[in-house]
């Protein structure tokens, strides 16, 4: 497998569903040795780790009633929560660097599309699916309403 | 609870959703509506998915045992490791439709989406996870020192786990 077979590999399993690492390693596995490859791979990296995350909440389980362990839980569940925000933000951060050198407009539409999903979710009973639909669908319209600044030149260019 | 039903959600969120705590937003809205999971679950669920190894998507796994024992967990992790053989269905397709610039920009707009629902979630879980004033500043605190990359994500979680000892436990 060479580097831009990887490359392509880790674009795809950006856009499939499932969790990146999980796709990653069924593409890799499928493209080294096949159905075969794909099954090793996959059991490979999901059963040691799935195996201990279960293990770990039994364990969690057994203890959580422990005072200690109780009052340790009141400081990680909020930092779960920190890290949760920061994931999102880690997420969009590319994205949002990218919209910034395309135009502030196109900026602005990507936080419009962020900002209305998040209250769209929190403030209405809508499924998290047509909020998805519709963050997609609001993206093509207003995407190519507003216009890429770092497109122009080159269009210039090949006139 | 119904074991197939439970799978089948469990199948939808990880097919809707690319990994992390994508399918987070479809598991709180199906399970808690059906009354199979509180909040504190899906709170305790992320974070032994963050300690333990291998990718954070595995959080899943945790709220299936928290919810539904042994059964659950095993029924997390098969409905995990489907969605990814669709992989080898887009890899086929794929070169055809990246060009296209319809396609880009909806990919942008649900990846805007999905950080959107990212904090919408996030903030519904602050209500039971977060009592007072200590939780804001552990929070905040986890924020900031997760933006910074300096510091693993265990190491952050211990840290918080010790302020919670020495805040709430003496």
């Amino acid at each position: 497998m060479d580097e831009a077979e990887f490359v392509r590999a880790w674009a795809l399993a950006q856009i499939s569903p499932g969790i990146n690492l999980v796709k990653l390693t069924a593409l890799i596995g499928y493209q080294l040795r096949g159905w075969p490859g794909l099954m090793t791979a996959m059991a490979g990296l999901l059963l040691p780790s799935g195996g201990v995350t279960a293990l770990m909440t039994a364990g969690f389980s057994v203890i959580r009633s422990q005072p200690l362990i109780q009052a340790a839980m009141r400081g990680i569940l909020p930092a779960t929560i920190g890290l949760s925000l920061a994931m999102g933000v880690q997420m969009a951060q590319p994205l949002l660097t990218q919209a910034r050198q395309e135009g502030h407009l196109r900026l602005g539409a990507h936080l419009l599309i962020l900002a209305g999903a998040a209250l769209l979710l929190g403030l209405s009973s809508v499924s998290p699916v047509i909020v998805l639909l519709l963050a997609g669908a609001a993206a093509i319209l207003l995407l190519a309403v507003v216009p890429d600044k770092t497109r122009q030149p080159e269009k210039k260019k090949a006139a | 609870m119904n074991p197939l039903v439970y799978f089948l959600l469990f199948l939808k969120a990880s097919l809707l959703s690319t990994g992390g705590l994508g399918n987070l937003p479809f598991l709180q809205k199906d399970l808690t509506l059906l009354g199979w999971a509180n909040n504190s679950d899906f709170v305790t669920a992320i974070a032994v998915g963050q300690i333990s190894p291998g990718p954070t998507g595995l959080w899943s796994i945790s709220l299936g045992y928290l919810t539904f024992g042994w059964l659950g967990a095993v029924l997390a992790l098969a409905a995990l490791s489907l969605p990814p053989l669709l992989t080898l269905v887009v890899s086929a397709s794929y070169n055809r439709l990246e060009k296209l610039p319809a396609v880009q920009d909806f990919t942008r707009g649900l990846s805007m989406g999905v950080v959107g629902l990212t904090l919408a979630v996030a903030i519904s879980l602050a209500g039971t996870s977060i009592q007072d004033w200590r939780g804001i500043a552990i929070a905040a605190a986890a924020l900031g020192l997760a933006l910074s990359k300096r510091v693993p994500v265990i190491v952050i979680l211990g840290l918080a786990g010790l302020a919670g000892c020495l805040l709430y436990g003496l």
